[in-house]
């Protein structure tokens, strides 16, 4: 199949479940009050349309912002602590540890501290992010096949561009996967966020046309804040190809 | 002999000893080793495994210390790998998956921050001299074996080391591609004027090869003998089969495994 069938076939099959949703609400199948209907959506972006914009990009910086924080410290840290063996020791539990807490309950901590506003979910959206990149890196960096470091050292390599230039890179593959959790968890906390305690954003929206009832406008915040886990999947799936375990593991044989 | 007699001495190894371990568990790896290796020599150790030939190259390579004796090169006391003087080729070829074949030689270049067209130039001269010059861009996971142990050679060589240390680098790959690596080597050594020394467990390939066979014996490591291999050069690939080769490696046998029965 071509790449235009696999899209085309694609965009059927959305277009097909819309209709099928559309149909079942004009023959009174499904109740509108839980399930909406694609021309309530509709509807709620003609008559709120800007509104919904100013909140997406509001949403969408914070999730840049608290992906980038996650991002840039996860990795710093995995490769501070990975770089040496009684470092990972103690950092490792560490990190394991902080994932399976549900940082949730430390929201209103977040809350009381940074206030309502955005600071408040890019703190608990990177802090959900930053944990599973930092193990991942951790992990990808104390379990390379140490024989290249050898020949690093061998060839006059120092320390530091043993770590930079072999090992982090040799690692590559694994904190692509922990980026790619912990990207997941930044969007889910900072939308998760909104939704508890906020005055802006797409989880405010839902949150506020909820509690009244405005199922078009809830379902229509849903959509928008899949537009941005779509497009998060997008570029990290662009990341993967270039520098995923299935390339690593094309280069790897022979 | 001749070149050992008139070439200056490249590497020496004085008495050197390597344990590991403390008191009951202390366990001698390398006992009193000493030797020496002249400008223009191909000298390979040979030994069952555990008689701490890799070992004894970690030290000669600066990766591991000694516990006691010293390693000299040119006459300079070495404690910590010197790249400059070292150059060194292990059992795996070790490339980065992520660089070309000409990029993985220029590594050692890289990390030293040398221009880029002085690198390509001195990676092209090494393509050259291990005939990989149409592979230059290529990736590794693009080489076959013996063109990545190649590429491992060239990278070894590209600093124009005093002395290359070879780890059972033919270890890994199939007979044919073995000999055939023999011949390449030899060309290569003759070609680059270098200084080789070559482990192995091969004994057949540590005769062929050498001018001399260090024979390592184990309980401690040390070495049993230094056998002189009078072949005439260039070696050619009939010789793996001559008579005299033969029973030059029944020697190395016997030396390691005991008299004939």
């Amino acid at each position: 199949m071509t790449r235009a069938m696999v899209w085309s076939r694609r965009l059927a099959i959305a277009l097909a479940v819309i209709a099928l949703w559309e149909a079942a609400y004009r023959l009174g199948v499904l109740n509108p009050l839980i399930f909406g209907a694609p021309s309530l959506v509709a509807e709620a972006a003609i008559k709120d349309g800007p509104a919904f914009l100013a909140a997406f990009r509001f949403t969408a910086t914070e999730i840049v912002v608290a992906t980038a924080i996650a991002w840039s410290c996860g990795i710093a840290f995995g490769v501070l602590a990975g770089a040496g063996a009684a470092r990972s020791l103690v950092a490792a539990p560490i990190f394991s540890a902080a994932i399976a807490v549900p940082l949730v309950v430390f929201y209103p901590v977040a809350i009381a501290w940074l206030g309502i506003g955005a600071a408040s979910k890019i703190a608990y959206g990177s802090a959900a992010g930053f944990f599973p990149i930092a193990l991942a890196t951790l992990l990808g960096i104390r379990s390379i096949d140490q024989r290249y470091a050898v020949m690093a050292r061998a060839v006059g390599a120092s320390r530091a561009q043993i770590l930079t230039q072999v090992e982090v890179r040799l690692a590559l593959p694994a904190i692509v996967s922990g980026l790619r959790i912990g990207t997941s968890l930044a969007i889910i906390s900072v939308v998760q966020g909104e939704m508890l305690t906020s005055t802006d954003g797409l989880g405010f929206l839902i949150s506020y046309h909820r509690a009244l009832f405005n199922v078009g406008y809830v379902y229509f915040g849903i959509v928008l804040v899949i537009v941005i886990a779509a497009a998060s999947n997008l570029a990290l799936s662009a990341l993967e190809r270039r520098f995923g375990r299935a390339r690593m593991l094309e280069q790897a044989t022979h | 002999m001749t070149v050992a007699a008139v070439s200056p001495e490249v590497v020496a190894a004085r008495a050197v000893c390597k344990s590991f371990g403390d008191g009951a568990k202390r366990f001698s790896a390398l006992e009193d080793v000493s030797l020496s290796v002249h400008e223009g020599q191909f000298i390979s150790i040979v030994g069952p495994s555990g008689c701490g030939k890799s070992t004894l190259l970690q030290i000669i390579a600066g990766l591991s210390a000694t516990t006691s004796g010293e390693i000299l090169i040119d006459g300079e006391r070495i404690t910590s790998p010197r790249p400059d003087k070292i150059g060194v080729v292990f059992q795996e070829p070790l490339l980065l998956p992520w660089k070309t074949a000409a990029e993985n030689i220029e590594f050692p270049l890289a990390l030293r921050h040398e221009a880029a067209d002085r690198r390509r130039q001195r990676s092209q001269v090494l393509l050259d001299l291990v005939g990989l010059r149409e592979s230059a861009q290529l990736y590794p996971h693009q080489l076959s074996g013996g063109m990545k142990q190649r590429v491992a050679i060239a990278r070894g060589l590209v600093r124009d080391p005093r002395l290359l240390l070879m780890d059972e680098p033919f270890a890994a790959l199939d007979e044919q591609t073995r000999t055939r690596m023999w011949s390449e080597l030899l060309q290569i050594w003759a070609r680059s004027r270098s200084t080789i020394l070559f482990v192995t467990h091969s004994l057949i390939e540590a005769v062929y090869l050498a001018d001399a066979v260090l024979v390592m014996g184990t309980r401690p490591g040390r070495i049993i003998e230094r056998l002189p291999i009078d072949l005439p050069r260039p070696r050619t690939p009939d010789m793996v089969g001559s008579e005299v080769l033969g029973q030059l490696r029944n020697r190395i046998w016997h030396l390691i495994a005991g008299p004939p029965t």
